[in-house]
């Protein structure tokens, strides 16, 4: 009774599996674990064959799965919704804008590649698994996808607004941990230096390193 | 800082997502090209950016994950292949339409032994809401005791439905349930606690499954803290959890309440009570 199925994925499943390697990426930083991000993108596979009919052709698909992928990890890893960060009140930026100059800043790219310094790249693991989870998977959807705010947002389950805020502290997070880093590997020097350039503290920390180094 | 860097900087983060308006995107470009603070910030931003994606990109999926993604959808478009030859109403999401008037009302109401309670929710039991004008635990365990001891449909055709309106008085409905396998068994109304309306449409599943959807007012019985767990699921929430055995799953839109009851897992539970409100 079985007609004969195609031996090779048609066009939905080709363009699914074009984004097997991005979905994978993303899983490893959300579960930062191999095995259990294998799982996760190998769910959403199935769940992405068996609703296909409801994604539109010509939309992106990519966003598509990652709504998917999101929305699984939520149920399968965090029944209750993703980790609230502590940090998610109005005045919990520690960085305000202009925290640092631009010749410390200079200093923590490469001269030549105008990239980042090879030191510091290596910290990016780390600093993206010390992200609250909400701010890494919007910096990840956003910075390595390429996703926009409202495919960002649909993924997500909130509005665009909150995306953006999200993204916002998550990348100030990363910069000020590579910052640290930055200080600390001799790379870059303490902002004390820059203090006359900087009249707001940035936080409790560097405010009585700046005022150590002034006195 | 200016105010120009000020006003710039507020874009800086839209302009590299590729967000900015065309005016806003030279306006950024002409400000970064002259201020250096701002053009370094610029290219710290990117750097960083660049370093990130490379890093998260240096993961390629495995071998094994995508032979298992190969073999899962093959799978998958086997099944799609029975159930498109065997007809419906056997799929689960993916068999679209099935005639609902055409279905043959099943008994409803013998198919349920003695009712299992042994699988009473050990879920944590959140903080009840004092101020609830309805107890939400209440009506959550309501809900279960129709969907476990239901009384006979009142209603079989789907158009009748909103003949039920002016009692429930909210906007009624026939779910696309059809869209997921489900069959329509019949509709009736019942009152909570004898002065909150309620709707309970009645459908089966493959595999003997029944569900329960009710609509309601949602401003006379609002969802509130209660055993059911808060999921977002697009950029609305459900709240899903199991109740003595059974699995609840409550969503509202623009008013109206829709609860599903069935003996399925959260997910489904979750997918049926997205599907009922619309």
């Amino acid at each position: 009774m079985f007609r004969t199925r195609p031996a090779r994925p048609d066009a939905f499943e080709t363009e699914a599996l074009r984004c097997l390697d991005a979905l994978y990426g993303v899983a490893c930083r959300m579960t930062k674990n191999p095995a259990d991000a294998e799982d996760l993108v190998q769910d959403t596979m199935v769940k992405a064959m068996r609703a296909r009919e409801q994604y539109q052709a010509g939309t992106n698909l990519k966003a598509w799965l990652f709504k998917i992928l999101t929305n699984t990890y939520i149920n399968k890893f965090r029944r209750g919704g993703l980790e609230r960060s502590v940090l998610d009140g109005p005045d919990a930026d520690p960085l305000a804008d202009g925290w640092v100059g631009a010749a410390s800043m200079r200093s923590m790219r490469d001269a030549e590649t105008q990239a980042l310094r090879p030191l510091l790249e290596a910290e990016i693991d780390r600093a993206l698994e010390e992200l609250p989870e909400e701010f890494r998977l919007a910096v990840v959807l956003s910075d390595v996808e390429e996703l926009s705010y409202k495919e960002i947002a649909e993924a997500m389950g909130c509005p665009v607004g909150t995306v953006m805020s999200r993204l916002h502290r998550g990348r100030r997070l990363l910069q000020k941990s590579l910052y640290d880093q930055a200080v600390a590997m001799g790379i870059t020097a303490p902002l004390a230096e820059e203090a006359t350039a900087q009249p707001a503290p940035v936080d409790i920390g560097t405010y009585r390193a700046r005022r150590r180094g002034v006195a | 800082m200016t105010s120009g860097c000020r006003e710039v900087r507020r874009l800086l983060e839209a302009y590299l997502d590729g967000e900015l308006a065309p005016a806003q995107v030279l306006e950024v470009e002409a400000h970064a090209g002259a201020c250096a603070v701002c053009g370094e910030r610029l290219a710290l931003d990117r750097a960083v950016r660049t370093a990130v994606a490379r890093r998260v990109h240096a993961r390629t999926a495995p071998d094994s994950l995508r032979a298992r993604a190969l073999a899962s959808m093959d799978a998958e478009r086997t099944r799609a292949e029975v159930r498109r030859q065997a007809g419906p109403p056997l799929g689960w999401r993916t068999v679209s339409a099935v005639a609902a008037a055409a279905a043959i009302p099943v008994a409803w109401g013998i198919a349920h032994p003695v009712t299992d309670r042994a699988g009473r929710d050990s879920a944590p039991v959140a903080v009840q809401s004092a101020a609830a004008p309805l107890d939400i635990d209440a009506v959550i365990d309501q809900f279960v005791e129709w969907h476990a001891r239901p009384l006979p449909p009142e209603i079989t055709n789907p158009s009748e439905l909103p003949g039920f309106e002016p009692y429930v008085g909210v906007p009624l409905h026939a779910p696309s349930l059809t869209n997921m396998g489900a069959r329509w068994v019949g509709g009736r109304m019942l009152a909570m606690r004898q002065s909150h309306p309620t709707a309970m449409l009645q459908y089966t599943l493959q595999g003997g499954h029944r569900v329960s959807v009710y609509v309601y007012d949602a401003h006379r019985m609002p969802a509130g803290p209660s055993r059911l767990r808060a999921r977002v699921v697009g950029s609305e929430p459900v709240f899903v959890g199991s109740v003595h055995g059974y699995t609840v799953a409550t969503a509202e839109r623009r008013g109206v309440g829709y609860a599903v009851t069935t003996d399925l897992d959260d997910d489904e539970s979750t997918d049926l009570a997205l599907a009922a409100a619309p």
